[in-house]
């Protein structure tokens, strides 16, 4: 009996992930902080966008951007195909699209599976992420989804906005 | 008719945004002009107008208050305080508690402690100011008050009114020694009424004997005699003496009547208000029944191109082309619903100026013109902010420059011009200048908007324009590569073919001649990196041909899709925010199209005018 509760306390704080190949590398995202995955389809380019915008898409009548994370942190491309997925995910307040070359099936992890990622992860900035988690065979980078789509408005913006604040 | 309260209240607090809007604008105009007795006048009216509402809706708070500010504008008007900072400070700051408590009310929440305090500030104010004039009218209410007047009486003093006779209420008094009070009190009720009408008496005709107490009798009388002519007549009748003073309504019979006549007409009323959800729930509608109708288009199209039937095709483009007449109409009809004028936007702008002149102590001007240029409510809602924060950082920017000594006068006005509005602010001296003004200015370029100043020997001017609405855009669309654009049809000036053996290079630009003009041309796949597969044209190019500056510059693509009307789709701030692209729209495939900022195309090209 105690084994059968414990079993389902510990359920109760797995969570769920999704996790996303680019290159080498998987990239994950707890579930609860995505809102759908759907095939890739037309991507209008924007001409002189930030490389790592690589355009933008028609998501259910709204026109939300595509982001290449590769590009973002500098480490290579996506490689964008119709076949392809999209991962649409919401951060302060916008819906944006993550390209990915392919997503795996949900995974099941347990509540403290994220461990404080090494200064240098693939080539990414430790600050960008959430965490590393090991599993059998596989080594998945979880993002932290408002520092990777931060932009330099937004870092410009709040030091404007202190010191403003500062000054009124 | 009988009106129950629910939607007595709601009625009420349809029409209080109005009238709170009103009381605003006159007060801005007031400060102005304190010495102009019809914003006094008006202003009074309206808050009239609002406390007998209140008071009908069972909103005694509110009633109260209004009717402070009233009282406050009628000691201005009366000359009984002066026109200070001090004064307009305070009557802002009851006008947004007034606000406040409606919204409160709109919410069903409880409002009303911020309105008994506000009122008590202002009593204090009045008793402070105006203290011995508002005895003396009181006494009068006291009077007025004592006439309890039925529905019939009431009406006979409009009569009065109406004949222009003034009602009086003439106070009897009695000798001391007379032994029959009410019997001479009945004489002069006689005498009274064969030379005019007497509404009321008190004590009344029929509680006569009260006299004999009170010494004397009022009466509200209305008849064409002069002062001299009624003593005479009264103190013939046996009364020592007679005081005639004009007839002050009492206040409660004057709300009941006026909020009664007020309830009748609201319900009456030939507008409707409509949440702006509602107005954008059917632009959107519009804006798929739109992509669903060049579906239509281009499948009777291909209708026609397969087909041999040539009724059945033909029937099937008179059908589309009505269809495409219909949802114009459609579409027109409810951009024209969302149109307000830009006064509001303005009067958020002489807020926040008088705000930041007084925390900079200084004074500072604001005339407006073009007040009610319509524009879509969307923009004006968007405009509110950057607008109130260019005025703010204008008068810093003067005030550290040259100090707010002076008065500081800024025009701003507003014009429409076909599909554009035109917003313009002028101040003297040379342009302030800021990172935060620089910023803001910059935000206007997002929503399609281009700036324009104007400097002058010692003055400037700032001119913004923008499309008059940020939702339904005509277009001509283009192709590139396999790319497809969308140029406003605001700044295309016309099509051309172009021969491409008529392009010539001049010093490292293209141009063609166009009626005996150079014509500059920018190639769109070179400024806008599109990959194109067939790099080698065919005999002709075709070119749209936009307004830039000056001189107009053609701007070269692969083929011409025709015109169409969009629904602009905004891009992401922070990401894809583009200087070249303004926004983009949905095609009836699905895919996206970017809408072009043509000006901004050429001036980050190479391209000048020749």
């Amino acid at each position: 009996m105690a084994r059968k509760i414990k079993k389902a306390l510990s359920l109760v704080k797995d969570f769920q992930a999704i996790a996303f190949r680019i290159g080498r590398e998987e990239y994950a995202l707890r579930l609860a902080d995505v809102q759908e995955i759907i095939t890739t389809p037309h991507i209008t380019r924007v001409p002189k966008a930030p490389d790592y915008i690589r355009g933008v898409l028609n998501l259910h009548g709204n026109v939300i951007p595509v982001i290449d994370i590769a590009k973002r942190f500098s480490i290579g491309r996506t490689n964008i195909t119709r076949g392809g997925r999209i991962v649409v995910v919401e951060v302060g307040g916008e819906i944006v699209g993550l390209a990915a070359e392919v997503v795996s099936n949900v995974t099941r992890l347990p509540q403290d599976s994220i461990k404080p990622p090494p200064p240098l992860v693939a080539g990414i900035a430790a600050d960008y992420l959430e965490g590393v988690a090991r599993m059998p065979g596989r080594f998945l980078i979880f993002l932290n989804l408002a520092r990777v789509l931060e932009t330099e408005n937004d870092r410009t913006e709040v030091a404007n906005d202190a010191r403003e604040a500062k000054h009124s | 008719m009988s009106i129950d309260k629910n939607q007595l209240q709601r009625v009420f607090l349809q029409e209080t945004a109005d009238l709170l809007e009103s009381l605003e604008s006159t007060l801005l105009d007031l400060e102005e002009k304190p010495k102009h007795d019809e914003l006094a006048d008006q202003f009074m009216r309206t808050a009239h107008t609002l406390k007998g509402s209140a008071a009908t809706a069972g909103f005694d708070d509110v009633a109260d208050l209004s009717h402070r500010m009233e009282d406050m504008v009628e000691l201005l008007k009366s000359g009984r305080t002066s026109a200070t900072a001090e004064y307009f400070d305070q009557m802002y700051k009851s006008l947004e508690t007034l606000r406040r408590g409606l919204e409160e009310i709109a919410f069903g929440r409880s409002h009303s402690q911020e309105l008994l305090a506000a009122e008590l500030e202002l009593g204090q104010w009045l008793e402070e100011m105006g203290a011995a004039e508002q005895d003396a009218s009181q006494n009068h209410k006291a009077e007025g008050d004592n006439f309890s007047l039925g529905e019939y009486d009431r009406i006979r003093l409009k009569v009065l009114r109406k004949r222009e006779i003034a009602p009086l209420v003439v106070k009897v008094d009695f000798a001391q020694e007379d032994v029959d009070k009410p019997g001479t009190a009945l004489k002069v009720i006689a005498a009274l009424k064969s030379n005019g009408d007497l509404v009321a008496t008190v004590p009344p005709e029929s509680e006569l004997d009260q006299v004999n107490q009170s010494g004397n009798l009022l009466a509200l009388f209305g008849g064409k005699l002069d002062a001299g002519q009624l003593r005479q007549l009264i103190e013939k009748e046996g009364a020592t003496g007679c005081d005639a003073t004009p007839y002050v309504e009492s206040q409660n019979q004057l709300e009941k009547e006026e909020s009664q006549s007020l309830v009748q007409p609201l319900l009456a009323e030939k507008t409707v208000r409509i949440e702006m959800e509602a107005l954008d729930d059917l632009l959107r509608l519009v804006g798929e029944l739109m992509i669903n109708r060049s579906r239509f288009d281009q499948i009777a199209r291909e209708f026609e191109a397969v087909l041999d039937d040539a009724v059945f095709s033909s029937d099937i483009t008179g059908s589309a082309e009505i269809l495409g007449h219909l949802t114009a109409e459609l579409q027109s009809g409810i951009m024209q619903a969302r149109m307000v004028p830009v006064a509001r936007v303005f009067r958020a702008m002489k807020r926040q100026a008088r705000k930041t002149a007084r925390l900079l102590k200084g004074r500072v001007r604001i005339i407006a013109s073009g007040e009610q240029t319509e524009l879509d409510k969307k923009l004006a809602d968007f405009l509110d902010q950057p607008l109130t924060a260019l005025v703010e950082e204008l008068i810093r920017a003067t005030a550290d420059r040259a100090g707010l000594d002076d008065v500081q006068v800024f025009r701003i006005g507003a014009e429409r011009k076909g599909n554009q509005v035109s917003l313009i602010v002028e101040g003297s001296g040379s342009i302030p200048q800021s990172e935060r003004i620089s910023r803001i200015l910059a935000a206007f370029s997002e929503y399609g908007g281009r700036l324009e100043t104007i400097k002058a020997n010692d003055s400037y001017r700032l001119l913004l324009w923008l499309p008059i609405t940020l939702a339904i855009i005509p277009v001509m669309m283009v192709e590139v590569g396999e790319e497809v654009f969308a140029f406003p049809l605001e700044v295309v000036q016309e099509t051309l073919r172009i021969k491409a053996s008529e392009v010539s290079t001049v010093e490292g630009k293209r141009v063609t001649e166009l009626r005996g003009e150079a014509l500059s041309l920018l190639y769109l796949d070179e400024s806008l990196e599109v990959e194109r597969s067939t790099a080698g044209e065919g005999e002709y190019l075709s070119a749209v041909v936009i307004d830039y500056g000056s001189k107009p510059i053609g701007v070269v693509v692969d083929r011409l899709l025709g015109k169409k009307e969009i629904v602009i789709k905004p891009l992401s701030k922070r990401f894809g925010g583009v200087e070249q692209v303004i926004g983009s729209t949905i095609l009836g495939d699905g895919r996206v199209a970017l809408i072009v900022n043509a000006r901004a195309l050429a001036d980050s090209s190479a391209v000048r005018a020749a």
